[in-house]
């Protein structure tokens, strides 16, 4: 039936190798390779917060049953819902968005004494983040840690965000920093991520850090 | 009906058809995904098919598969290992579609109707109503089997350059 059996199956392996090797080396010689060896989804090795942090301000916006974007314990269908419920069996302390953008707002922010951390990859990042937000890709973190580590090292409060939704690279990321030897208490979820951000009409900075190419972005 | 099968085979019609649909449609989908394999890779979590312990398996094919889907595109719109690229992609596309409909099964067993489940399938064309899905992947896997059988090398190089594909050995008929 299939004809020339050997030589197909030469032809094949000869196909797999050329694209898996095309493949390894277009990933081994980018910017920002893609490290295989690394378990991206695994749990942090650190303890993750157990409790509702002390924050400086009104600790009843940053607690998980406080949350609304979290605060609904049943998880529901959607995958947003259930990664809420998620995080909030897990312990972490999911912010609302009224008290980011109150963060936001405060000297704390402009001190640095409070940090937002951005854990989208490069794209989505330069298309628009909170301004003033640090990059910290999970995906990739070896290339942000260095930077970003003292700075979060010496903040009181680390708020991690990503797209928002079903999106589990805040949490990621926040182990990131965990296992880096930040204190759990410090960090914050921000839930609903640049999206609930951008959807309420808060100004976004595109390009890198500091560009001061700031927009606002327009409430649906 | 053999006879005629073989005579339109011969045109090479056919063949060139079916590569050159196979390869706009693999070079398309693995170049859409080769740039971001993390997005890649996400997507292939979601069907739940490898232990979490295999991360470096997982994370090897996030980074190669949307190579090796190209590599066979490009292979058979060239016309040269053709038969190898055919069995590739046979392969792919019944791992992928049998993996498909196992993830849309779990979701119609929670009370979605089949055909309103959707989902990013991680073939490169975003999400995607499965109830399309399965049957382009089945026309697909159909498709694929024309040039893993035909004897005709028309307009492929490695007619041009005189490697001549296994020669048939069925009589004419008479």
């Amino acid at each position: 039936m299939v004809r020339g059996l050997g030589r197909t199956l030469v032809e094949t392996v000869a196909v797999i190798v050329v694209g898996a090797t095309t493949g390894l080396a277009v990933n081994a010689l980018s910017d920002k390779p893609f490290r295989l060896d690394r378990n991206f989804f695994a749990a942090p090795k650190a303890p993750r917060p157990t409790a509702p942090p002390q924050q400086s301000g009104e600790g009843d916006d940053t607690a998980p049953s406080t949350a609304p974007d979290a605060a609904t314990a049943d998880p529901g269908d959607a995958p947003a819902d259930r990664l809420a419920a998620e995080l909030q069996a897990e312990g972490w302390p999911v912010v609302t968005h009224e008290k980011v953008v109150d963060w936001f707002h405060s000297a704390e922010y402009a001190e640095q004494r409070v940090i937002f951390v951005d854990a989208r990859a490069d794209t989505a990042y330069q298309e628009g983040h909170i301004p003033g937000a640090y990059q910290l890709d999970h995906y990739r973190m070896e290339h942000y840690l260095p930077e970003v580590l003292p700075l979060v090292e010496s903040a009181e409060t680390v708020v991690v965000y990503c797209n928002g939704g079903e999106c589990e690279d805040s949490k990621l990321a926040a182990g990131d920093l965990i296992d880096s030897g930040v204190m759990p208490s410090r960090i914050q979820i921000y839930l609903g991520g640049i999206v609930a951000w951008k959807n309420e009409g808060m100004p976004i900075e595109r390009g890198t850090r500091g560009s001061n190419d700031i927009v606002s972005a327009e409430a649906p | 009906m053999f006879s005629l099968l073989s005579r339109i085979d011969r045109t090479g019609v056919p063949l060139a058809l079916a590569r050159l649909v196979l390869a706009v449609v693999f070079i398309g989908m693995g170049w859409s995904k080769a740039g971001d394999p993390v997005a890649f890779l996400k997507l292939l979590r979601e069907y739940e098919a490898l232990p979490d312990s295999t991360y470096v398996l997982q994370n090897t094919i996030a980074v190669t598969l949307p190579w090796i889907e190209i590599a066979c595109g490009v292979a058979l719109l060239l016309g040269v290992a053709i038969r190898g690229s055919a069995l590739t992609l046979l392969g792919m596309l019944t791992v992928f579609t049998v993996l498909i409909a196992w993830r849309a099964w779990r979701i119609h067993q929670g009370g979605t109707p089949f055909c309103d489940i959707a989902f990013d399938c991680g073939c490169g064309s975003g999400v995607v109503n499965v109830c399309a899905k399965l049957p382009e992947n089945i026309g697909l896997w159909l498709l694929s089997w024309i040039p893993l059988l035909s004897r005709s090398r028309r307009f492929c190089l490695e007619d041009l350059f005189g490697r001549s594909a296994p020669q048939t050995q069925v009589p004419e008929p008479a």
